[in-house]
């Protein structure tokens, strides 16, 4: 075997090419010649790397505007679905004159009525793909969901729920961090305020309760003054929390 | 549900569930546009013309073919006219030695990994990106990029050779 086949046959080998019966021949001559080996390892740390590349994000403008292109398409169609259903009924005249009594009323009504029921239909289409995104078993999918609610000017209970429970219960460091980003943006919440004090006490990771010091010294508050001093009372408590927690006490 | 069941729902009408096939899609499009190109904005709008037009194609998709692979036809076909449209002007950027280089996506903040798939040729480099995402099997990415089967494992044993070499250069730079 060349050098070039012996290559060609361990990317095979690690595309999944090789029938059982070749992997285990050639598995067989990399196990027994180490210079085969080294190039079997080699290529194995690439291929593996290459497929652990993070995929890259588009921006959440992106996201933005498909979302809008999205809503704009989708009311569309339904309103073309609803028009060829009128037609096929036969009633069309009828519905003609209903359609423009309701237009002459909705003349008075209208660009406001619209632009709203545009918003909602944004919100409702950010607040299912945030939703859908959350219970991403990828980070990224899940940071992807959650920036999803920057764009929303107030947190439904379900999305605030979904949310603080990210915040509290995410394996990844980074998703905690992006879901406490979201909700800092919504801090005048009582039920997220309230939380996020509580989390606060009982965290064990220093760089979310650093976060949430941050986050909560926005206040100004007293309460949030109070257990920022208790916070720092604590015997356990690392240093650089601690340091935090003092820094946010001089602020307050 | 699946990603076909969806598509299915989309031609006929309920153009909302689009949506769903985004949120799982959109990375691996735009990751795909945006290392071919290393252009961050191109690939947003890239990406943007690829779900229009899925939508307005919704008619010829077929149920029994895989979706991840008939919207990777679709981001291939874009990319193609991208170019075709562009040629003129790139070569003429081309000609003024104007640096194509994206200041969005810096070099900085590259693995030697993505320098060395950077310098692959485009052919070995979309093969590899196809490949490595594992619902994508050889046949739908031979379908993607216009070659036999046995052309993609060619390419991509050629390709990962030049990986290689070109990962040894950056690494020993």
């Amino acid at each position: 075997m060349t050098n070039e086949e012996r290559r060609d046959k361990i990317t095979d080998l690690l595309y999944g090419l090789l029938s059982a019966e070749e992997a285990g021949a050639l598995k067989k001559a990399i196990d027994q010649d180490p210079e085969m080996q080294e190039e079997y390892n080699q290529i194995r740390m690439l291929v593996q790397d290459l497929r652990q590349l993070p995929l890259r994000e588009p921006s959440l403008d992106a996201n933005k505007r498909f979302d809008q292109w999205l809503a704009q398409q989708s009311v569309k169609s339904e309103s073309q679905a609803w028009s060829g259903e009128i037609v096929e009924s036969g009633n069309i005249w009828k519905y003609a004159i209903a359609a423009s009594f309701v237009l002459a009323i909705g003349f008075f009504i209208g660009q406001e009525f619209w632009k709203e029921n545009q918003d909602m239909v944004l919100q409702q289409k950010s607040k299912e793909t945030l939703l859908h995104l959350v219970a991403d078993n990828s980070t990224t999918g899940r940071i992807a969901g959650i920036n999803r609610s920057m764009d929303m000017n107030k947190l439904d209970q379900e999305v605030k729920e979904v949310l603080l429970a990210v915040l509290e219960n995410d394996k990844s460091t980074n998703v905690r961090l992006a879901a406490l980003d979201a909700l800092s943006n919504h801090i005048d919440d009582p039920e997220i305020k309230s939380k996020l004090i509580q989390l606060l006490k009982k965290d064990t990771q220093p760089i979310i309760q650093i976060s949430i010091i941050n986050s909560l010294v926005r206040f100004k508050e007293q309460d949030v003054k109070t257990t920022l001093e208790d916070l720092v009372d604590q015997q356990d408590l690392p240093d650089d929390v601690r340091d935090e927690a003092i820094l946010g006490i001089t602020r307050l | 549900m699946t990603d076909e069941n969806l598509m299915m729902m989309v031609a006929d009408g309920d153009t909302r569930k689009l949506g769903d096939l985004y949120n799982r899609y959109h990375a691996k499009v735009y990751d795909y546009f945006s290392r071919m190109t290393n252009d961050h904005f191109l690939s947003s709008d890239l990406l943007q013309t690829v779900f229009e037009k899925a939508l307005k194609g919704k008619h010829t998709y077929r149920e029994q073919y895989p979706f991840v692979g008939w919207i990777f036809r679709i981001a291939k076909n874009v990319l193609m006219d991208h170019y075709r449209k562009n040629k003129r002007t790139e070569e003429v950027q081309e000609y003024n030695a104007i640096s194509f280089e994206d200041p969005t996506i810096d070099n900085l903040d590259k693995s030697d990994l993505e320098i060395a798939l950077d310098q692959l040729d485009e052919h070995y480099r979309e093969v590899l990106l196809l490949t490595r995402f594992e619902d994508l099997k050889y046949k739908e990415v031979a379908a993607i990029v216009g070659i036999s089967e046995t052309g993609v494992k060619t390419r991509v044993r050629r390709a990962i050779a030049q990986l290689r070499e070109n990962y040894l250069k950056v690494t020993s730079e």
